[in-house]
């Protein structure tokens, strides 16, 4: 949420606005996911102003009369207020709801019903009804990301932009397209059911995914936002998981492999914010209990007859955090892992990843000739981990010149500041 | 399909002075209600506050709204092919529990 505007007014006291600012980011989701349950996905930009308005407000009573003691429950309180004027205000103009529309507009209804739908496990529900909105396919994949994080994450468009490295003007277009697809596409505010649970299902997971990746790629640079996003995607993945109809095996897998990379979040940087490869990192670092959560997650995904891109990932992640020293990593396991994702998803993405396995395996000569072999290898030319790997290769197998032209490739593709001091550094190294 | 009015009238009213009391009333009030929006043919209403004005040409007065006379408390909207059908979804509006009664009347259509 954007709070500039207030913190330019002077009775406003500094502590609340860190408050603010943090329940924005755990409680804003639901109420924007209760309150387009109640307005109805065709008024979610009227859900969003509403939780904007409770925040302002919040500010400022905050401000003048002191904190309450419950400042979450009093968000929900204002919340429901403000949803039964907003009611009120615009009820002879528009619809809301529709199962619950004329129940809203009516004084005999209105209030009980808003009773029953900001209870906890209605608001739970919601949450997962909101993600499903979300990732309707007619969404594009970084409007559905992008909806995401400013609808279930409570972040700031600046914020969203930060991370994905782009002006606040684009993601403003982005959510803008998306918000239209959304209103229009959401006539039911409902969890689809049977094959189209599956599709959407799928889709959900894969917007996950993603989310997580951007939140674990080092392009996504503010380290603040990193790590709150990551944690994001395991709260959203475990609302799944809590639910009867999406705790399915790839649910948990995904949410295997989610903790499983999260575990190892904080060492992948060093005190000066640069990056460390997987073998230079301090596995005491790594958080245990994360990794303990990934296991059971990973213990639940095997019900079933399913195996999804998800397991095989948890399953590579967990060799890799069961590796107490880097050089005890069971590479042969892994490659076993690796060859089964390649026959489900041969993407060229995978197959390098497999090749770096190789290089751990057979030697530096082998991966190169194993990346050379990729079939349609070139879609990566643009990939700038693509051209950091045969940087590297090249420097193991004593060519530093075609080392070099690669780094030097690589830096000129890529856009994050950590990487690209990641990438002088070996670049430095092939003189 | 045709639309109803259904009016409610009672010498209590349907506010109540203790939110315990008020509380159950609203619950009874969304179970009838809820159970006719279910079925799709709720279309509205909204009860009405207390006291009034009452109005002819020859002027405005309080409306004679004395103790123990049954005034108007609220209405309801619902659609039904026919009286009877309005007066089944009728039976279990929580008016009778104060006594009250219940108007049926069906909305005109006017010619152009």
């Amino acid at each position: 949420m954007e709070l500039k505007m207030a913190t330019e007014d002077r009775t406003i006291q500094p502590h609340v606005l860190p408050l603010i600012a943090s329940l924005t980011r755990s409680e804003s989701g639901k109420l924007i996911a209760v309150l387009t349950r109640i307005f109805g996905p065709h008024n979610l930009t009227l859900a969003e102003d509403v939780v904007q308005d409770v925040l302002i407000k919040a500010i400022e009573q905050w401000s003048a009369g002191g904190v309450p003691d419950n400042p979450s429950a009093w968000l929900f309180i204002a919340a429901q207020n403000k949803a039964i004027d907003t009611i009120r205000k615009y009820r002879r103009q528009r619809t809301f709801a529709a199962d619950i529309s004329t129940l809203l507009e009516s004084e005999y209804t209105a209030a009980i019903t808003l009773n029953t739908c900001f209870k906890d496990e209605e608001i739970q529900d919601d949450q997962l009804r909101m993600m499903f909105a979300c990732c309707h396919p007619s969404i594009s994949r970084e409007g559905q990301t992008a909806l995401i994080m400013k609808t279930l994450c409570g972040f700031s468009v600046p914020q969203i932009a930060k991370a994905f490295i782009t002006s606040t003007d684009t993601i403003e277009k982005r959510l803008y397209r998306a918000r239209q697809a959304f209103r229009e596409n959401n006539a039911a505010f409902d969890m689809p059911a049977g094959t189209e649970l599956q599709n959407r299902l799928a889709n959900v997971l894969a917007t996950i995914y993603l989310l997580f990746n951007e939140a674990y790629s080092a392009s996504f640079h503010e380290s603040l936002v990193r790590k709150d996003l990551a944690e994001d995607t395991i709260r959203l993945c475990t609302l799944l998981v809590e639910h009867i109809t999406t705790k399915q095996p790839q649910t948990c897998a995904l949410l295997a492999l989610l903790y499983f990379h999260t575990s190892r979040l904080s060492g992948r940087i060093d005190e000066q914010g640069d990056l460390l490869l997987m073998k230079d990192q301090h596995r005491d670092l790594w958080d245990r209990q994360m990794i303990a959560q990934g296991i059971y997650y990973l213990t639940n995904a095997a019900t079933g007859d399913s195996m999804s891109r998800y397991h095989l990932e948890a399953a590579i992640a967990y060799e890799h955090c069961k590796a107490e020293k880097y050089k005890d990593t069971d590479w042969r396991t892994i490659l076993s892992y690796y060859d089964l994702l390649v026959k489900l998803m041969p993407s060229q993405i995978v197959l390098l990843n497999r090749a770096i396995v190789i290089k751990e395996l057979e030697g530096p000569a082998a991966a190169l000739e194993c990346i050379r072999q990729i079939p349609g290898i070139d879609f990566l030319q643009e990939y700038y981990l693509l051209h950091g790997i045969l940087g590297e290769l090249n420097m193991e197998i004593g060519e530093p010149q075609n080392a070099r032209k690669h780094y030097e490739k690589a830096l000129k593709l890529c856009v994050s500041p950590a990487e690209k001091r990641f990438l002088l550094k070996k670049l430095s190294c092939t003189i | 399909m045709k639309e109803y009015l259904l009016v409610f009238r009672s010498t209590t009213g349907h506010l109540r002075s203790t939110p315990e009391e008020s509380a159950a009333v609203s619950e009874q009030w969304k179970n009838w209600i809820g159970s006719i929006a279910q079925a799709g043919k709720f279309t509205g209403g909204q009860p009405l506050m207390p006291g009034g004005r009452l109005m002819s040409k020859s002027g405005i007065t309080d409306a004679p709204f004395a103790e123990g006379k049954e005034v108007l408390t609220g209405y309801v909207m619902v659609k039904a092919d026919h009286y009877d059908e309005a007066a089944e979804l009728s039976k279990g509006c929580p008016v009778f529990q104060d006594n009250g009664s219940l108007e049926i009347r069906e909305i005109a259509t006017m010619d152009m």
